[in-house]
């Protein structure tokens, strides 16, 4: 007689419904259940509360050095930010441009329409230095995502990007009912080195 | 056994309904389309990029909405071990599969214009494509098992378990740090999304929904079917049953005729 393996004799089971067809009784059908959920709830407690879902970290950390997540391999990290109003350069080295951290996200939704206004003058912000294609909604005031790595030049800390992509936040309008306000800010795109003329 | 066979009358009257519900589909997906293409108005940061808004977002929440019917048939087929059940659970996971897709892939091509970015392992991102995985399983499960019933009762614990990640998916902006933008028309206070560009969002995500019912109603009675000429009860023999049973032998099983 042939010999079963195990695995045949999961198959069979599974096969003849002992498992999940008609025999199993409701107790542990919700056994089932609660287990699942159980697993899931408590995966998903842990990913919160080890807060390793981040997929980008402040100027502020970066220069405190606290920043421990973000990292992308390496010595590269992820940043992200506001870019700063008055500070976007074109040099022989590619373009510079200070980035601050983005206004905190429990703030109300009327700070975010302004989030030029919300970086104040004494917040930290970090230099970047980038050669390479900037994505079509760089602007001044916009969120930005630098991939790169920290480098200390003397006293300053200055952050050179491999690659700077843009983050987009949930705000909508159509581009006839721009109002003044924000168009001082946000002004809809145009190529960088024509905002500071 | 405690099969309850539902009436035949259902998947009558979803035959019935389909052609309808392709009409209705067509007819406001025009009306949609035209609003979108036409109506809404240029976006003042991304452009004319912004109408990939009507056919993304549509498509998000659809993925949200099937799974939510497929928890809903799956309590019905544990339940009530109800076949017709089992076979809106069948449509609703392919339906449910594609709409997810359609939000992965429309917006990797927003990603692209608007970040710079085919693809990130953002945390609403990688939600959503947990989510693709969990359709595939759930419409792998009844064909994996010889048993395609007890195929579908083992999705429909996966359908009840993988409720556990919609609030994932929904949150996953709120909770972590991302790079998908938060909802715009579900934002804290006043909606982000003016009224020129939530008119189009709302007539196809109408026609979604009336794509998703036309889908279901199209593919119900076919996946009923399939059922009722599988034996409920599991064959001892692994070979393989033929997939659809001649119009007899289901006339004589469901009373079908």
């Amino acid at each position: 007689m042939r010999r079963t393996s195990n695995r045949e004799f999961l198959r069979g089971r599974l096969l003849s419904g002992k498992v999940l067809g008609g025999k199993l009784p409701r107790l542990g059908l919700f056994a089932w259940l609660g287990v699942g959920c159980f697993i899931c709830g408590a995966g998903f407690l842990a990913l919160i509360l080890s807060k390793s879902l981040v997929f980008y970290v402040a100027p502020s950390e970066v220069v405190a050095g606290t920043a421990r997540a973000g990292v992308v391999g390496g010595r590269a990290i992820r940043l992200g930010g506001l870019v700063v109003a008055d500070s976007v350069k074109t040099t022989t080295d590619g373009v510079i441009f200070a980035v601050a951290d983005l206004p905190s996200r429990s703030t109300s939704p009327t700070n975010r329409t302004t989030n030029l206004a919300v970086v104040a003058p004494s917040a930290t912000t970090l230099t970047v230095r980038y050669a390479g294609v900037l994505p079509p909604l760089f602007a001044e005031g916009e969120e930005v995502i630098v991939e790169g790595r920290l480098e200390h030049k003397a006293t300053q800390k200055i952050f050179i990007a491999d690659s700077v992509f843009s983050r987009h936040d949930e705000e909508y309008r159509p581009v006839s009912r721009t109002t003044p306000r924000q168009s001082l800010y946000q002004k809809p795109y145009q190529t960088p080195e024509k905002q500071n003329p | 056994m405690s099969e309850t066979l539902p009436p035949p009358k259902l998947v009558l009257l979803s035959l019935r309904l389909a052609p309808w519900l392709l009409a209705a589909t067509l007819a406001l997906g025009g009306v949609a389309s035209l609003a979108s293409l036409l109506f809404s108005p240029a976006d003042w940061r991304q452009g004319e990029t912004v109408r990939i808004l009507y056919v993304h977002v549509s498509a998000a929440w659809m993925s949200l909405f099937c799974w939510l019917v497929l928890a809903g048939a799956g309590v019905a087929v544990l339940w009530r071990r109800c076949i017709f059940s089992a076979a809106v659970f069948e449509a609703t996971a392919w339906a449910g599969f594609w709409f997810t897709a359609l939000a992965l892939i429309t917006g990797s091509i927003w990603g692209r214009a608007i970040w710079g970015l085919w693809w990130a392992w953002d945390a609403r991102l990688v939600s959503e494509l947990i989510l693709l995985f969990l359709y595939l399983g759930a419409l792998s499960l009844p064909a994996a098992l010889e048993n395609r019933f007890a195929g579908i009762r083992a999705a429909s614990i996966l359908a009840l378990v993988g409720l556990v990640h919609l609030p994932i998916i929904k949150f996953s902006v709120v909770w972590w740090i991302s790079l998908h933008q938060t909802s715009s028309v579900f934002a804290r206070g006043e909606s982000r999304l003016p009224n020129e560009f939530f008119a189009p969002l709302l007539l196809m995500a109408l026609t979604y929904l009336l794509l998703y019912g036309t889908l279901v109603c199209l593919r119900t009675p076919v996946a009923y079917q399939r059922f009722l000429a599988t034996p409920l009860v599991a064959l001892p023999s692994a070979t393989a049953l033929p997939p659809v049973a001649p119009p007899s032998a289901a006339a004589d099983d469901g009373d079908n005729s």
